[in-house]
């Protein structure tokens, strides 16, 4: 009776001594980002591997954060911490002083710019603050092209490298299952294969792609017959104008060719004024735009006020994961901005039609 | 557009604010309580904040119930607080109040992570009223006026005199409570519109002018209406002219139509005027030159590198690290394709061939320039081929085109296989150097 006995407290403490190991041996990598979209890139490539958390919510302001001693205790314990690494975050060099966690300090092992090695847009040439809070290095929101999100992952899957060697493999090859997914889901399988995704990235980015598709013959018939994805969801909005609240969209305008012809904000971060919404209304019903685009952190109801005068139809989505209810990758972000504005333009063909 | 499109809803409002307000101004004015209407404005709009907190939307009719029963609480707390023989002035206790519904809502907010709301409070959006809520607030104001005119005796025998109206044996606390009430009211349809601090402006401005004229309360109204009225359309249509945010315009125009018109009321009071107008002059440039020496320290102080500031120098450093490290990846990556390139083509093409063909924008380049030598110079343009055939990253699209330039280039395809990888096409590779080798001999030769 005894013997079982000390033999069976024997099994629980090596159970428990296992237990413990193993977790240490476990040992999760700590994984903080600026936004929304940065979690969900970083948790594809991390897996398991990692536990992401991030600071600014899909339906917030991301140039705004008030620091909270919360958020200090979530970088003090971060091994890896991911920013756009432009101006986009004023508040983010606060916030690691304030953490006093000498890993994620820029240039440390554990500070990961998503921007690094990005094709930038919007530069300004002359810099001032009277002209709002321009971005002096050109557009910050970089997750608002899913090709863009091929460098983020690659950004942060190197950070993840370097503060956990030993699952190197694990995160390259979940490196290449997402680029391979944005590039399928961007351009479709078809096009994936004939062309690879790093000619058709080369293109995208370049504003070549679609006359490029158009002209080229494969087999007898044009490739762009042959596009698929939200390239070819988004083949309608091309060429179709909107007014936008902020310059939050930049990049994903680009890449679908959806032509912003002016915002509510009469420069970027200053609330609009009576005169400039006057004359975007102006412009609204010269150029026959009809649909408004803002992301659901601006003041909606200005939105679907200047709508409601030009007859226009609003667009209101979130800007990140998170934001609202079925947005909850980055993905999921372009299916709905994408299909939104599609149904958006539907609506204003059917009231032309009647 | 016009001015009138857009702006007519906005006047509208002003106007009745500036009715309703100019006289509940006096009130305040007399009671020296001026801090009231912040204290108020900020537990109504704490109203819709915590109603936010349960998922009620700002701007909704339900949000308006939480407001109003905040305001309630806060008229009761302000009437229980003012005592006949006060230690502490009751204006201590409203700013106290202030103070704590503001950080209470600041709170609130950081729970529901919806701060951008909140700034909304402060500043208003006069500009995005809509009509139907300018004739609610109209009825509102309406009502309270019709109760205020009706028991204004008793209104003003409180705020007058509070002494005479205990001696006489009004019930102060009551009637007390009623006027915060009835104010609570008005603020809280006020402040949805105008936000916290136009409202304030709307209450104290026009009756200070008017208390500065004459004590008269039925003069004092006439001049606040006036007046409030004519800085409202002056600073509406600045704010139009200058194209700036409408509520902040109107409140800064109040500002100094307050200087200008103590200016006018002091040079026509002062007896000798003569003494008055030197020291207004004087006044003048004192102003100016303060103006000036701000403003070119300004200049200067923005040059120094103090103006710089840590978030800015992090920002440029961590920028300037990035593209070191991004230019030396690219530099690395084009190293190694070149070297690949060179290893997989057997040194039988020039070098400065796969440097020619790294240069190109992508494939369809590539392959037009081989197009194009293979017309002029069919060994050059099958150098050319090879490197592209050789180039893992071309696609299959261009691996099918380059073999069936080859094809007609050199009559055979050499058995390359465009499905297959690099190892598996290593002898047809060999293959096609082979004949450009032969090729280049029969040239020498």
């Amino acid at each position: 009776m005894r013997a079982q006995s000390i033999v069976l407290s024997s099994a629980v403490a090596t159970a428990v001594l296992c237990a413990t190991f193993s977790s240490a041996a476990e040992h999760k990598l700590n994984v903080v980002v600026s936004n929304s979209a940065y979690h969900s890139i970083a948790d594809y490539i991390g897996g398991d591997k990692v536990v992401v958390s991030h600071i600014v919510e899909g339906n917030q302001d991301p140039h705004i954060v008030r620091p909270k001693p919360s958020l200090a205790v979530l970088l003090r314990k971060a091994d890896v911490y991911v920013t756009t690494g432009m101006d986009l975050e004023m508040w983010s060099p606060a916030l690691v002083d304030m953490s006093g966690n000498p890993r994620i300090r820029s240039g440390q092992k554990g500070f990961v710019s998503a921007s690094a090695g990005l094709k930038i847009i919007e530069v300004p040439i002359t810099v001032s603050r009277a002209e709002g809070d321009v971005h002096i290095y050109g557009n910050p929101h970089i997750h608002t092209s899913p090709l863009n999100g091929k460098t983020i992952a690659e950004n942060i899957c190197v950070g993840l490298k370097k503060n956990a060697p030993e699952h190197a493999a694990f995160f390259d090859q979940n490196l290449a299952r997402f680029i391979d997914e944005v590039d399928r889901r961007t351009f479709g399988d078809d096009l994936v294969k004939l062309l690879g995704g790093k000619t058709l990235t080369d293109l995208a980015t370049s504003g070549r792609l679609v006359p490029f598709l158009e002209k080229k013959q494969y087999k007898g018939r044009p490739l762009i017959s042959r596009l698929g994805g939200w390239m070819k969801e988004a083949l309608p909005l091309r060429g179709e104008k909107i007014v936008a609240y902020h310059k939050n969209i930049s990049y994903f305008s680009q890449l679908f060719g959806v032509e912003i012809v002016d915002y509510m904000e009469p420069k970027p971060g200053i609330p609009p004024t009576p005169g400039h919404i006057a004359g975007v209304m102006e412009k609204m019903r010269k150029q026959n735009v009809k649909v408004m685009w803002a992301e659901n952190y601006f003041d909606v109801g200005q939105v679907r006020k200047v709508a409601e005068k030009v007859g226009a139809v609003p667009v209101i989505v979130a800007l990140g994961p998170g934001g609202q209810p079925e947005m909850k990758t980055f993905f999921d972000q372009f299916d709905i901005w994408i299909r939104e504005l599609n149904r958006a333009f539907q609506k204003v063909g059917n009231l032309r039609a009647s | 557009m016009n001015i009138l499109e857009l702006m007519a809803a906005p006047f509208a409002e002003c106007l009745i604010l500036v009715a309703i307000h100019t006289y509940l101004g006096i009130h305040v004015l007399k009671r020296r309580v001026i801090f009231v209407d912040l204290a108020l404005a900020q537990i109504a709009a704490l109203g819709t904040t915590v109603g936010f907190l349960f998922g009620i939307m700002p701007e909704t009719p339900s949000a308006l119930v939480f407001s109003m029963i905040f305001t309630f609480l806060g008229a009761a707390v302000f009437a229980i607080t003012r005592f006949r023989h006060e230690k502490v002035p009751q204006e201590a206790v409203i700013g106290l109040t202030y103070a704590v519904s503001c950080a209470i809502a600041v709170l609130v907010v950081e729970k529901t992570r919806g701060a951008e709301h909140l700034k909304d409070i402060l500043v208003g959006n006069l500009l995005w009223v809509k009509w139907a809520d300018v004739l609610t607030a109209a009825f509102i104001y309406l009502l309270v006026g019709v109760l205020h005119f009706i028991f204004r005796k008793r209104f003003l025998a409180i705020s007058d005199d509070p002494e005479k109206a205990y001696a006489a044996g009004i019930s102060v606390k009551a009637w007390d409570f009623l006027f915060y009430l009835t104010f609570g009211v008005v603020i809280t349809f006020s402040t949805r519109v105008a936000g916290v601090l136009m409202v304030f402006v709307f209450l104290v401005a026009p009756a200070i002018l008017a208390f500065m004229i004459t004590n008269r309360l039925a003069h004092q109204l006439l001049i606040g209406w006036g007046t409030g009225t004519a800085v409202t359309v002056l600073g509406l249509y600045l704010s139009w002219n200058l194209d700036l945010p409408s509520g902040p315009a109107v409140i800064a125009f109040y500002g100094v139509a307050l200087v200008i018109g103590g200016i006018i009321v002091f040079l026509i009071r002062a007896r000798p005027r003569s003494d008055a107008v030197r020291s207004v002059l004087l006044g003048g440039v004192v102003t100016a030159l303060v103006v000036w020496s701000v403003w070119s320290l300004g200049r200067w102080l923005a040059t120094t590198k103090w103006a710089i500031s840590d978030e800015a120098r992090h920002v440029e450093e961590s920028i300037a690290h990035d593209r070191s490290v991004a230019a030396a990846q690219e530099s690395e990556a084009h190293e190694t394709r070149r070297a690949a390139l060179a290893a997989r083509t057997g040194r039988c093409v020039g070098a400065n061939k796969i440097e020619r063909h790294l240069e190109f924008f992508g494939p369809e380049e590539q392959l037009q320039h081989a197009r194009e030598t293979l017309r002029v110079n069919k060994r050059k343009g099958l150098e050319f081929l090879l490197v592209a055939l050789a180039d893992e990253e071309l696609p299959l699209l261009y691996r099918e085109e380059a073999v069936d330039l080859l094809t007609k280039a050199a009559g055979k395809s050499f058995g390359y296989d465009t499905q297959a990888d690099m190892s598996q096409n290593a002898k047809a590779i060999r293959r096609i150097c082979e004949r450009i080798r032969l090729m280049k001999k029969a040239d020498d030769d």
